[in-house]
């Protein structure tokens, strides 16, 4: 067990790490068509009409039915995976789409950290589908040099984040 | 297959609360997240989010988990001021709505982690501790996990790692 300094008090810090953020699907293939062979995340794992106690998802007493793939992006160790589900048994529920502003209350969007936020905007256009909330932008970063940062809706509607760091300003 | 990954790293994911002093008192204090930034601003850019203003405020802290390293995936946790978080009917309520829909956090102990998080005010228990066999091409294990939803509806599963 460690302890936090920081709060002055000897609380346990029980975290180990954000283990996994899962992103709900419709289509499990249709959704690797972009995580997978556009954003480049690899699968590691995959699972098919795998059956499970539905009650730690919040379906009590009901055997729930998935698909599922683990992606992650090249840095593998220690880092998050992004858990794609599509639900069989109950069926993904689209109801009014994924937040559609991000003040919305919940967990709105997730960030990338990549090489070249440009080269991908222009891989993003060509597909013709994808939403972008504005072009390609350059901000101080906090710690140095710039971040070169782009926004969009993936095709569920999902808003994702590119972020490269220039060391020096370009 | 992937030609050529254009994602180096999942960087962070964002929750967006209503009051992030409040959200601090537990993402930081019960669950012990460390936040290792923090901007109070009215000048963040609105377009970049997708808003129809130039500047909005916020105010965010980043979290990672104690003695992260370089590459550890942050929480950012962001409470809107200008224009200010929306409640609406709250977050996803089920878990098979499309979206971002869930969080899972590796912790020591389910059992400890579960006494800590359920004496929480607020804190709606989805699922006690509970084990979960997962069978994998390679091996069958088993796992505990429980679930529930934090203080402003998000939903959170917490896991240990495998006993074989």
């Amino acid at each position: 067990m460690t302890h936090n300094p920081r709060n002055g008090e000897d609380m346990d810090r029980y975290i180990n790490r954000l283990f996994h953020v899962c992103i709900t699907v419709p289509d499990i293939e249709e959704a690797l068509a972009f995580y997978r062979d556009v954003l480049g995340l690899e699968s590691i794992g995959s699972l098919r009409n795998e059956k499970a106690d539905g009650a730690v998802l919040g379906f009590p007493g009901q055997e729930i039915e998935i698909h599922a793939d683990h992606l992650c992006g090249k840095r593998k160790d220690n880092a998050t995976v992004i858990d794609l589900i599509e639900f069989i048994t109950p069926k993904t529920v689209i109801g009014d789409g994924p937040y559609g502003q991000m003040n919305h209350v919940g967990i709105t969007r997730m960030a990338f950290d990549v090489d070249d936020t440009d080269a991908i905007h222009e891989k993003l256009l060509q597909r013709g589908d994808i939403e972008m909330l504005c072009e390609p932008q350059s901000v101080q970063a906090p710690t140095g040099g710039i971040l070169r940062i782009l926004t969009f809706k993936d095709p569920l509607g999902i808003v994702l984040e590119l972020i490269e760091h220039r060391p020096q300003a370009a | 297959m992937a030609v050529n990954p254009l994602v180096k790293k999942f960087m962070h994911v964002v929750v967006t609360v209503p009051d992030l002093d409040e959200a601090l008192k537990f993402y930081r204090d019960v669950l012990g997240f460390v936040s290792v930034f923090h901007t109070r601003t009215d000048e963040a850019d609105g377009r970049l989010l997708g808003f129809d203003q130039d500047e909005i405020g916020i105010y965010a802290h980043h979290l990672l988990n104690a003695g992260a390293d370089g590459h550890a995936t942050e929480i950012n946790l962001i409470e809107y001021t200008n224009p200010p978080t929306m409640v609406a009917n709250g977050p996803y309520s089920q878990m098979n709505h499309v979206g971002i829909t869930r969080l899972a956090v590796l912790v020591d102990s389910v059992d400890a982690a579960y006494e800590e998080v359920r004496a929480y005010p607020g804190v709606e228990i989805v699922c006690a501790p509970k084990d979960i066999v997962i069978r994998a091409p390679e091996a069958t294990f088993t796992t505990r996990w429980f679930s529930f939803k934090d203080p402003w509806g998000v939903f959170l599963t917490m896991t240990q790692a495998p006993a074989a």
